[in-house]
C-alpha cells in the first residue's frame, strides 16, 4: 500500500512556482531519500505532504484517502528543518519536548494516561536519550537534541517518520550513528522513512528509493537503478560528485 | 489583626490581588516564550478603552474592560491572518489606536481625571464588590482553561508546525490564548493598573526564566514571584500611601535583579 501518495502537484509562493506537475508514490515500509539542491522545494513539498499548505493543483492522497479527509496525524512523526536551531532561551527540558509528541493523542481537557507516560519513555529509550530527560533542551550539543526532537516524532507512535534534513548542526560521529539507527527503525520496527537531504551521498548510501527534486521531478525510483540510468542527470545537477560516489560503490 | 484587614476594600484587594498575581505569570508565561510580550501592553490600552465606555455608557468598567479586551484580541489575531501588515504594527495600532479614543472618551466626561491616574497606576482603594465578584468568576474560568489545555498551549507556543502537523487546531488554540491574555489583563486593570500589568505578566516570568529550570517548574517559580510581589505590594501600598502597580512592579524588578546575582554565582 502507498502510504505517501502524490498526483501532479503544483504549488507557488504568491506567483512564484515553486513546485510543478509532481508525482510519486512512497510504499509502507519504504526507505526514501528527497534529495535535490538547496532552495529546490524540498521542505515546501514536505509541507505540502503535511497540509501546512495546499497546492495550486494535483491532489495528495495519505494512507490511501484524500489528505482533506485525513485525520489519524498521530501517524505521521515529523522533524521539521529548523528543529535543531531552537529558541535557546525557551526554558523546556528533553522530557517536555518528547512529551509534546502525544498531546495530540492524549486529546483536549485530558492529562497524559499511564500509556502516554510509556509511548515516552520508550521513545527515550530507543532514542538513547533517558539519561536526558531532566536536561534543558538549550544545554544540549547538537546530535542530543536531534535525538530529542526524534524521540518526540517517534512517542505517537507513527507509522512514517519524515525528516527534514536532520543533519544539519551535528558533528560527524554522530551522524552516522544517527543514520544506524534509522535503519533500524525502518528494518526492525517498519517504519516507513521520508528522509529529506541536500547531500546526495547520505541518500545514496542509506535509502532505498531516491526522490529527486528540483522545482519538478527530476528521476524517482530505486536507488540502484537511477544511479544507473539517470547517471546524466543527477551529475547536471551534482557535477562531480556524483561520479565520485560511483567510483566508491 | 493587623489594621490593614480591618478595612473591606483591604480585603478585596488582596483577594483580587492573589487571584491576579497567579493567573498574570502564567498567561504571562506563554507570551513571553512566543515573543508576544507587548501583548500585553496593547491589551491593556484596549481595556481602559473598555473602562471609558463605561465610564459614558454606565455599565459596570471591569466587564466593559474584559469585552473590549477579549474583542481587541479577536480583532489583532483577525488582522494579522488576513492583512500583509507586520504583526508588531497591528499591535502598535491598537494600542495607540484605543489610547486615542479612551482620551477622548475620557475628555467627554468631564471630572474623571482623577480616576484615570488610578486606572493608569492601579489604586487598592478602588476595588468595589462587584469587581471582585467579576475577576473571581473570571480568575477561575481563565485558571481552568489554563489548567486543561496547558499541554496544547505548551506545544503550540515551543514549535507551532509541529504542533499542526500533529493534528491540533492551532490557530484556534492559540486565538483562545490571547482571549484568556486579554481577560486576564481587564481583570488586573484595579491593582496593577494599565500602563504596568504588561510587566507583571512579564517580570516574573523572566525572572523565573533565570533558574534554568523545566517549563512546569518555571511557571511555578513565577507564580511564587508574582504573589510575593502582589501581596508585599499591597502591604506597602497601604502603610506608605503608594500607587499600588507602581510598588508591585518595583518588588517584581527587584526580585528579577536578584535573581541576575543568583545566575552570577
Ligand atoms: N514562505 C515562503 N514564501 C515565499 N517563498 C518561499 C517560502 N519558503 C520557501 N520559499 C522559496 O521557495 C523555494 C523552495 O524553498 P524550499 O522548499 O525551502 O527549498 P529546499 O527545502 O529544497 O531548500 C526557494 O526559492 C525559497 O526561496
Ligand atoms: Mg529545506
Amino acid at each position: 500500500m502507498a502510504i505517501i501518495e502524490l498526483d501532479e502537484i503544483s504549488f507557488s509562493y504568491s506567483g512564484e512556482p515553486v513546485l510543478h506537475d509532481i508525482s510519486f508514490a512512497i510504499e509502507k515500509g519504504a526507505y526514501a531519500g528527497v534529495i535535490g539542491p538547496n532552495g529546490g522545494g524540498k521542505t515546501t513539498l514536505l509541507h505540502v505532504i503535511l497540509g501546512l499548505r495546499s497546492p495550486n493543483s494535483g491532489s495528495v492522497k495519505l494512507f490511501g484517502g484524500d489528505i482533506a479527509a485525513f485525520k489519524d496525524w498521530t501517524k505521521i512523526g515529523y522533524l521539521p528543518q529548523r528543529a535543531a536551531h531552537i529558541d535557546g532561551r525557551f526554558p523546556i527540558t528533553a522530557y517536555e519536548v518528547v512529551s509534546h509528541g502525544r498531546v495530540a493523542k492524549a486529546g483536549l481537557f485530558r492529562r497524559f494516561s499511564a500509556a502516554d507516560h510509556e509511548a515516552i519513555d520508550h521513545a527515550l529509550e530507543i532514542s538513547d536519550v533517558s539519561h536526558l530527560v531532566n536536561r534543558l533542551i538549550s544545554d544540549l550539543s547538537g546530535g542530543e537534541r536531534q535525538r530529542v526532537f526524534i524521540a518526540r516524532a517517534l512517542s505517537s507512535e507513527p507509522e512514517v517518520l519524515i525528516l527534514d534534513e536532520p543533519a544539519a548542526g551535528v558533528d560527524v560521529g554522530s551522524q552516522s550513528k544517527f543514520y544506524g539507527f534509522l535503519q533500524e527503525l525502518n528494518k526492525k520496527h517498519g517504519i516507513t522513512i521520508v528522509f529529506v537531504s541536500h547531500d546526495l551521498d547520505i541518500i545514496a548510501h542509506e535509502a532505498s528509493q531516491l526522490i529527486c527534486i528540483n522545482r519538478s521531478l527530476v528521476c524517482e525510483g530505486p536507488v540502484s537503478l537511477i544511479f544507473h540510468e539517470k547517471r546524466a542527470v543527477l551529475e547536471s545537477i551534482y557535477g562531480e560528485s556524483v561520479r565520485l560516489m560511483l567510483n566508491e560503490k | 489583626m493587623p489594621e490593614i484587614f480591618n478595612y473591606d476594600f483591604m480585603i478585596r484587594a488582596f483577594m483580587v490581588g492573589a487571584l491576579v498575581g497567579i493567573i498574570a505569570p502564567v498567561i504571562g508565561m506563554f507570551l513571553i516564550v512566543k515573543r508576544y510580550s507587548l501583548f500585553a501592553d496593547t491589551l491593556a490600552h484596549v481595556s481602559l478603552l473598555g473602562v471609558a465606555v463605561s465610564v459614558l455608557a454606565g455599565t459596570q468598567p471591569v466587564a466593559s474592560a474584559v469585552a473590549l479586551a477579549a474583542l481587541g484580541a479577536i480583532g489583532i489575531d483577525r488582522l494579522q491572518a488576513r492583512t500583509k501588515v507586520y504583526g508588531e504594527s497591528v499591535l502598535a495600532l491598537f494600542l495607540s489606536g484605543s489610547l486615542a479614543v479612551a482620551t477622548v472618551l475620557f475628555g467627554l466626561s468631564r471630572g474623571f481625571n482623577a480616576n484615570l491616574l488610578n486606572l493608569l497606576f492601579g489604586s487598592i482603594a478602588t476595588v468595589q464588590p462587584l469587581d471582585l465578584y467579576f475577576v473571581a468568576a473570571l480568575g477561575v474560568v481563565v485558571l481552568s482553561l489554563a489548567y486543561l489545555l496547558f499541554k496544547e498551549f505548551f506545544f503550540i507556543s515551543f514549535d507551532e508546525e509541529a504542533a499542526k502537523v500533529s493534528g491540533l487546531k492551532v490557530e484556534r488554540l492559540n486565538l483562545v490564548l490571547m482571549v484568556l491574555a486579554a481577560i486576564t489583563v481587564s481583570l488586573s486593570i484595579r491593582i496593577v493598573g494599565v500602563l504596568l500589568i504588561g510587566a507583571l505578566m512579564v517580570i516574573p516570568g523572566l525572572t523565573a526564566m533565570q533558574f534554568k529550570k523545566s517549563f512546569k517548574a518555571t511557571i511555578l517559580l513565577a507564580v511564587v514571584f508574582s504573589l510575593l510581589s502582589v501581596i508585599l505590594g499591597l502591604f506597602l501600598s497601604f502603610y506608605a500611601g503608594l500607587a499600588s502597580g507602581g510598588i508591585i512592579v518595583v518588588i517584581a524588578l527587584a526580585f528579577f535583579v536578584l535573581s541576575l546575582l543568583f545566575k552570577e554565582k
